[in-house]
């Protein structure tokens, strides 16, 4: 093969190597996002009630009525209502006299056994009560007391602890209602209304624990029939107009709806088989049966995004929480703690870094002897080599002890450094400018290193002046007692600092790489001519490093939201959302290590925090897309290859 | 601006020194850290000790086993990453057209560096474990089925996933450098005559060099301190064996490995309070910074070397 040919092989087939292996990176890294994208979009898929033709194999425990030891008169004791299914109680009334509640606590009967006074667990139990009459009664989450309902729309808590049986609660008003449902967890009961179904919850208040309205269900017509509230926190409606409708507890409108295939009159109760698995009873011995699909791994949107009033809390919030402290508790799903905490935490880390970062970028790329720059590049970038993990655990071992006490000297020293090197440039600048090349890059560091420590040194004394006479002793302190704000071990402060020390490299190395590899006419010229070296740099060589420069800021942007080791070890685990930097941040990468490997896979909380991840990509893709016109656009007016 | 500018660098200095001073300050019982256990001449704090196959958080073996760990997951993944992130900003910058779905593909490349870093874990176990392992598995190993060989993680699938993570940034930084080179270069070159490929890999490569290696001297730093996606993927708190071995082949890829920063990590968060335990965690902290920097330093040496003809001269 002559010479001409070989080098026209070459050519070919390094061409062909490179796309192709180009291509194989752009599959894998497409194949990343479809992952992320394939696990977390089926989140907001809809259920559907679906006929179902084979028979259930799931076998739910056998529910019965409550038994009661001399049936008495109807008005006490736990009795449905004539068309709800029969609920699995545990306890029933036999009497109210002189306002005190009689009654029995039982143990849930287990299937096949006989109910019956022989049984053990019965404990009788009275409570002081000032309801005339009791239309349903449940034991409530704690053990310690007992939810008394009158369906003329009353409530009241009894205390069933012994030694506080006495104890008299406020009565108060919830809508009336015909029959009551429990709901797992026993937090919560929905009132079967007729034309519409209320959920009422137990909340703490100044008065104790009393019954608040939480949420109104909207039903388009009457509920004639309604299941029990299944484990899943489903339950199903039938109403006069002959609809199926599902309603999850928490979210007010049904998520799905389907006709069924018999009328009114002829259902007879709805159960569950299984989680997602209802059977219709007709009137006449027909069973209907449904399958819902998509049932458990789906969410609203607004589940996610928007305050939500959960069981037990009083107000609308935000709440991360997928896993409640107990049993049956409530799912929070909200994204805003853990978005918010990853953004500000980014962004406070930048504010902190960039200043930094890009002044020392400038220096050794710029002012600074290529001979010193050989040198003194890498040992900077030597804080490159400090991982996140060293990082977090210095900071969480030695930082955060230490942090809440000097928060003043640290605004201090924030303070003192610039203005005391502002003001000796200021002072001493004009002698350096008459002797440009002796003094100018060799010397001056040497004659900041005590000017630095001395201006730290000031900040610490600044700070601690401040601190004692403008807030008497400890800024922190003053702020708790006198502004309310809370204050947490591992806090934001914490975290950005942290967070700002590993971004600093990233922005460094690509910065100076920037600076200095642009061409130097420009800044020669204007030297020339007679500018300063800073017009000379802002001139001459900033529009060339721009788009470098805002490459590196990306790049820093994209570690600060990516980095997981320093939010994890220092979040303090709060999922709160809140500007008070001195309160713990929960980012969604401390998040994802957490709970990723302890979720059940495709389970909903797994997919809500792929959904957060696929959040993050797509913010940061939006940032990437703004950074790269820009970029482009100071490309091509400079007349580099783009 | 010119003192400012001098003062953030010298800040830069001053706080390599001070986390240094700080590290080694814990690591030999400073301030208490070692608790009793150095006043009682327990030496298990003691970072030289350790160094050896001495006392260690969980067994007797020491922490050479992970020092050894880490060092040949970073290694092989930086032997993996650099030419591919070369080789993508190269097609990036020469070969491509300037068209929206290039622009697209290189945000989403960009993109990448902002995902956090357990995703490329659950990706890694996903993807590459679990169906490009298994299926080399059967092609290959099929004799030791099923038991997996390479369909399990292991050392390979650790190194493959920090690929992953680190290719962004090899590739912004090869690609800036390319951009900045001025026009005249590619143009002049292909000029005289030469082929796309001898421009490329003659021409620009050389020339941009100084930033090819400022993105593999940052993926290094990044991929040795990285624990989240190694957790899922290979690093055990104890493997029975080292990955080196003193026969063909010299690595042993298919096997779990221990990994300094996940020790950091297991320590930091699950290891009971009590003597020491501040010492020993600084300890294995310095041991890990001091592996980072000797390898980001050897690059940083290779990149000094490759001195820029190319590029203008200094102004001062």
């Amino acid at each position: 093969m002559s010479a001409r040919n070989y080098r026209a092989w070459l050519d070919r087939i390094s061409e062909w190597l490179i796309r192709a292996t180009s291509i194989v990176i752009f599959l894998v890294t497409a194949g990343l996002f479809l992952q992320i994208a394939s696990t977390a979009l089926p989140l907001f898929e809809d259920p559907r009630i679906a006929p179902a033709h084979e028979k259930s194999a799931a076998v739910t425990p056998n529910q019965r009525l409550a038994w009661l030891p001399e049936s008495q008169n109807d008005e006490y004791g736990v009795v449905p209502a004539a068309k709800l299914p029969l609920v699995t109680s545990d306890l029933g009334i036999t009497s109210i006299e002189d306002g005190v509640a009689h009654g029995f606590l039982k143990a849930p009967a287990r299937p096949g056994e006989q109910p019956g006074l022989e049984n053990d667990a019965i404990t009788p139990f009275s409570v002081a009560t000032s309801l005339p009459s009791v239309s349903y009664a449940s034991t409530v989450a704690n053990g310690r007391y007992l939810a008394l309902f009158n369906k003329d729309g009353f409530f009241q808590l009894g205390n069933i602890h012994e030694s506080d049986s006495t104890t008299v609660f406020p009565v108060v008003d919830i809508p009336q209602h015909d029959a009551v449902l429990p709901t797992p967890g026993k937090r919560s009961w929905l009132l079967l209304a007729g034309h519409s179904i209320h959920q009422v919850h137990l909340q703490a208040s100044d008065d104790g624990l009393i019954a608040a309205p939480l949420l109104t269900y909207a039903l388009d017509s009457p509920a004639s029939v309604v299941s029990s509230v299944g484990l899943t926190r489903h339950f199903v409606v039938f109403d006069e107009a002959g609809h199926l409708s599902l309603f999850k507890l928490g979210q007010a409108k049904s998520r799905a709806k389907r006709r069924a295939a018999a009328s009114d009159p002829e259902i007879e109760k709805i159960e569950w088989r299984g989680p997602d698995y209802v059977e219709l009873f007709h009137v006449d011995g027909g069973i209907e049966r449904y399958r819902i699909d998509n049932l458990l791994n789906t969410l609203d949107v607004a589940d996610l995004f928007m305050p939500k009033r959960y069981e037990g809390y009083s107000e609308p919030t935000n709440t991360w929480q997928p896993k409640g402290s107990a049993d049956g508790v409530e799912s929070k799903y909200s994204l805003q703690p853990l978005l918010w905490g990853t953004v500000s935490s980014a962004l406070f880390a930048l504010i902190l870094s960039v200043p930094v970062a890009l002044g020392a970028a400038i220096y050794v790329g710029y002012f600074m002897t290529p001979a010193y720059r050989e040198v003194v590049k890498p040992v900077i970038e030597l804080l490159a080599a400090f991982p996140g993990v060293v990082i977090a655990g210095l900071a969480m071992l030695w930082l955060a002890p230490r942090l809440q006490g000097f928060v003043a000297e640290l605004i201090g020293i924030l303070i003192m450094i610039p203005v005391t090197v502002s003001i000796l440039a200021m002072l001493l600048g004009s002698r350096v400018r008459s002797r440009p090349g002796r003094y100018f890059s060799r010397r001056l560091p040497l004659l900041l290193i005590p000017v630095l420590c001395g201006s730290v040194y000031g900040g610490v004394w600044l700070g601690s002046l401040i601190d004692a006479h403008l807030f008497g002793g400890s800024v922190v302190d003053w702020f708790v007692a006198n502004r309310g704000v809370s204050v947490s071990y591992f806090n934001g402060l914490l975290v950005g600092l942290a967070l700002s020390i590993a971004t600093f490299p990233v922005i460094f190395s690509l910065a100076e790489e920037a600076i200095f590899s642009s061409p130097s006419g420009a800044a020669a010229g204007s030297l020339a001519l007679g500018a300063s070296p800073w017009r000379g740099f802002v001139d001459g060589v900033l529009p060339y490093a721009s788009p470098g420069i805002v490459a590196a800021l990306m790049l820093g942007l994209s570690r600060a939201i990516g980095e997981t080791m320093i939010l994890l070890l220092l979040s303090g685990n709060m999922p709160v959302q809140t500007a008070n930097l001195l309160e713990g941040v929960r980012s969604v990468g401390a998040t994802l290590a957490i709970e990723l490997p302890e979720a059940a896979v495709d389970s909903s909380h797994f997919r809500v925090l792929f959904l957060a991840a696929l959040i993050l990509f797509l913010l940061t893709f939006g940032i990437n897309t703004v950074a790269q016109i820009v970029k482009r656009r100071w490309r091509r007016r400079y007349g580099v290859a783009v | 601006m010119l003192w400012l500018t001098s003062s953030m660098a010298l800040l830069a200095v001053m706080l390599l020194l001070a986390l240094m001073l700080l590290l080694g300050w814990l690591a030999t019982g400073g301030g208490g850290s070692a608790g009793q256990a150095a006043e009682a001449g327990d030496q298990w704090a003691s970072i030289f000790f350790m160094l050896q196959n001495g006392p260690a958080p969980y067994n007797d073996e020491g922490i050479f086993a992970a020092i050894v760990g880490t060092v040949t997951v970073t290694l092989l993944m930086t032997i993996i990453v650099s030419p591919l992130g070369v080789i993508v900003a190269i097609y990036l910058h020469v070969y491509a057209r300037n068209t929206w779905y290039t622009e697209l593909i290189r945000i989403g490349i960009h993109n990448l560096a902002g995902v956090p870093s357990i995703i490329y874990g659950v990706f890694g176990l996903g993807f590459f474990v679990y169906v490009i392992g298994a299926q080399i598995d059967q092609w290959f190993f099929s004799a030791a089925l099923p038991r997996a060989t390479l369909g399990t993680p292991g050392l390979l699938w650790a190194a493959v996933t920090l690929v992953l993570l680190t290719l962004p940034t090899v590739i912004v930084a090869t690609e800036e450098g390319l951009a900045r080179l001025p026009p005249s270069l590619r143009e002049g070159s292909l000029a005289l005559g030469a082929t796309r490929f001898e421009m490329t890999f003659g021409v620009l490569v050389p020339a941009a060099m100084s930033s090819m290696v400022t993105g593999i001297v940052l993926a290094i730093a990044r991929a040795a301190g990285e624990v989240a996606p190694l957790m899922l993927v290979g690093a055990v708190k104890y493997a029975p064996a080292l990955p080196l071995s003193s026969d063909l082949p010299f690595i042993q890829v298919e096997q779990k490995f221990m990994h300094l920063g996940f020790l950091l990590y297991d320590l930091t968060l699950h290891a009971p309070s009590g003597d020491g335990r501040i010492a020993l965690i600084a300890s294995i902290a310095l041991v890990l910074v001091f592996v980072v920097m000797s390898l980001t330093t050897f690059a940083a040496v290779l990149r000094g070397r490759f001195r820029m003809q190319y590029a203008q001269e200094a102004l001062f």
